[in-house]
């Protein structure tokens, strides 16, 4: 199995989310490796070997994590660029965000996320949720191989 | 025509109108003067009793002339010729007197026929006598005599005749002159009536017009209004939907920072627990405390807001159905308690089930959580069929066909001051202090909310360690049918 192979990507644009977040991984004792893009356009650029990560060894990640609300481009706009194509539709994409409007989350299933977590208030509530969403998408879950 | 205002139909309508009775009129005045003429023919020669007596009153004078003449002529040949003659005229007045005699008479006319009859036969018997006498007189002498034998008889006819003829005549010109006096009435009348006519119309155009001016200038000012009402809508909509993003940005930004603060009070907590005072703890504590307690105020904000925009979508609904689905959401609520629950009778309701489950769920969680000290805990579900609450007249809060029946959460909890009942469906007010009863004082609020979506009311009975009683009713759902809720913002 490749580094490549492991990668969660956490596409999240506030730096507190990205510590807690990856505290939080640290603590749950997820061992992959972890690649924080900060906007959507970056995400996509990273998804797609694109730009500053043209170079990238084309290897899809592992996972990714979405958040919804991000500068450029949008999670939801991001999250149908990767189900739109046939390439990188296989990818599970589990979508982390602040927002629990209704709307959100219907687009969200419906564009192809999935799995839709709400980022609770309680951050002991914020790491059980996070130990769980590991276990399941990089332990239990058996992924389709994808290659870009 | 359809562009056509109403004020021009209405002076279309009235011309129409006016044209119609000038030319009823004009009928009128021509039909009367045709009864005129007639009239005048009737005064004239027309009666029939009339044209009879003239008529024989003719043929009599010439009978009269043609035996003057037999008598002074002395030609044999002459004297049969006018005796002939003499007989035509005879038998034409006979003809002429039985069709008289079969005319309608008056009461006058009657006896003055009757007398014509009488006076004739001697007439008659003269005239023979006095042909028979005169075919063999010869003598001026003798013929002057006879004459004179001829005389009375003939007189005595004539007499009757003319007596019945004047009697005709003047009956026949007090006919003609009535009829002209009528008809000469009726026409000033219809000449009238259309005079007043003429007059009227105007009045009532110019009434209508005003009528009708009024109407158009109410329906303008109507449509001024729709259209006002149409951009305050527009507005509104725009209003919503900046409220929409506000709360949407509200839900995703400002529940991010709590979740820094609770986050990273956690890893303080974590990490650093042995280098914290115990009042430092404490501090982080309520850090943390403080930091949920608004995150769960924000969700429930949140929540209150998005029900207020939800429309209302109105269908039969079993509440005892509701009901029994909120307790079972509720049974982590209940575990470990021990509480008697009656419920009674309850109707179908024609409401938003998933908004009036946000009723029943926020009732009665309040009801569990108020009971808590209670031994043992009742709470009561019902309806009020009656108009009458626990002895209490509630007359003119129950409208029959407006309003759906009573409904009632009865609970014998710490219940509440009913000096503050105003301030109990406020938003985050609360009547109990937060350390004895958690809560962020949403629920009732949500509670009248809903049911003010529905056209209904929601009140509240309580007394302090007696237990409270909520009770709400909906508004019918409209006639036209569902779905016509007012939006709430």
């Amino acid at each position: 199995m490749k580094y490549g192979e492991l990668v969660v990507l956490l596409v999240e644009d506030d730096p507190d989310d990205v510590e807690l977040t990856l505290h939080t991984f640290a603590e749950a004792r997820i061992t992959n490796p972890i690649y924080v893009v900060r906007d959507g356009q970056e995400a996509l650029d990273y998804i797609f070997c694109r730009g500053a990560h043209a170079a990238r060894e084309a290897i899809p990640p592992r996972l990714i994590l979405l958040d919804l609300k991000l500068p450029k481009i949008g999670g939801l706009q991001v999250l149908q660029a990767i189900k739109a194509d046939p390439r990188t539709k296989g990818i599970p994409v589990v979508i982390l965000t602040s927002s629990r409007e209704e709307r959100d989350l219907i687009e969200g299933y419906q564009l192809g996320a999935n799995s839709y977590i709400q980022k609770p208030v309680d951050f002991a509530q914020f790491q059980k949720t996070i130990r769980e969403m590991g276990s399941y998408w990089l332990g239990v879950n058996q992924s389709t191989p994808v290659t870009i | 025509m359809k562009n056509r205002t109403a004020y021009q139909r209405i002076v279309v309508g009235l011309c129409a109108a006016v044209l119609g009775i000038v030319t009823l009129g004009m009928s009128g005045i021509l039909r009367l003067t045709g009864i005129e003429d007639r009239a005048r023919l009737i005064a004239t020669d027309s009666m029939p009793g009339l044209s009879y007596t003239t008529q024989i009153e003719l043929y009599t004078y010439r009978k009269s002339l043609l035996i003057q003449q037999h008598i002074v002529s002395n030609d044999p040949a002459e004297k049969r010729r006018i005796e002939s003659q003499i007989q035509s005229i005879t038998a034409n007045t006979s003809t002429l007197l039985e069709r008289y005699g079969n005319t309608p008479f008056g009461d006058i006319e009657r006896p003055l026929f009757n007398k014509v009859i009488a006076t004739r036969p001697p007439f008659l018997a003269a005239v023979e006598q006095v042909l028979r006498l005169s075919r063999e007189t010869t003598s001026a002498a003798a013929q002057v005599d006879l004459q004179k034998v001829f005389e009375p008889q003939s007189r005595a006819f004539l007499e009757a005749l003319h007596a019945s003829t004047l009697h005709n005549l003047g009956e026949a010109n007090e006919a003609a002159r009535r009829i002209q006096e009528s008809v000469v009435t009726a026409k000033r009348l219809t000449i009238i009536e259309a005079l007043i006519s003429l007059l009227l119309a105007p009045i009532s155009a110019f009434l209508l017009a005003r009528v009708v001016a009024e109407t158009e200038a109410a329906g303008q000012a109507i449509q001024v209004l729709n259209r006002e009402l149409e951009e305050r809508i527009g507005e509104l909509t725009e209003v919503n939907k900046e409220l929409e993003a506000f709360t949407y940005s509200v839900s995703h930004d400002l529940r991010a920072p709590l979740r820094h603060i609770d986050g990273f009070s956690k890893i303080l907590v974590d990490e650093s627990a042995d280098q914290l005072t115990p009042l430092g703890m404490r501090a982080v504590d309520r850090i943390r405390y403080g930091a949920q307690q608004m995150g769960r105020m924000i969700d429930d904000l949140l929540e209150f807001s998005r029900l207020g925009r939800k429309d209302v979508d109105r269908r039969p609904t079993n509440l005892r159905s509701l009901v029994d689905e909120t307790l079972e959401i509720l049974k982590p609520a209940m575990e470990a308690r021990e509480i008697d629950l009656r419920i009674g009778e309850l109707p179908m309701l024609e409401c938003d089930p998933a908004l009036l489950r946000h009723v029943m769920v926020n009732l009665l969680s309040n009801a569990i959580k108020f009971t808590r000290d209670s031994k043992p805990a009742v709470i009561e579900i019902g309806q009020i069929a009656g108009k009458e609450i626990a002895g209490k007249e509630i007359t003119g809060k129950v409208t029959p066909g407006k309003e759906t029946p009573v409904v009632y959460v009865r609970d014998n909890g710490v219940g509440f001051d009913m000096r503050y009942v105003d301030k109990l469906f406020g938003i985050f007010q609360r009547l109990h202090r937060r350390e004895e009863f958690e809560g962020v004082g949403v629920g009732l609020a949500t509670v009248q909310r809903v049911i003010h979506k529905h056209g209904g009311r929601v009140w509240a009975e309580s007394e302090i360690g007696r237990g409270a009683t909520f009770y709400f009713a909906l508004g019918q759902a409209p006639e036209e049918g569902r779905n016509s809720e007012v939006r709430h913002s």
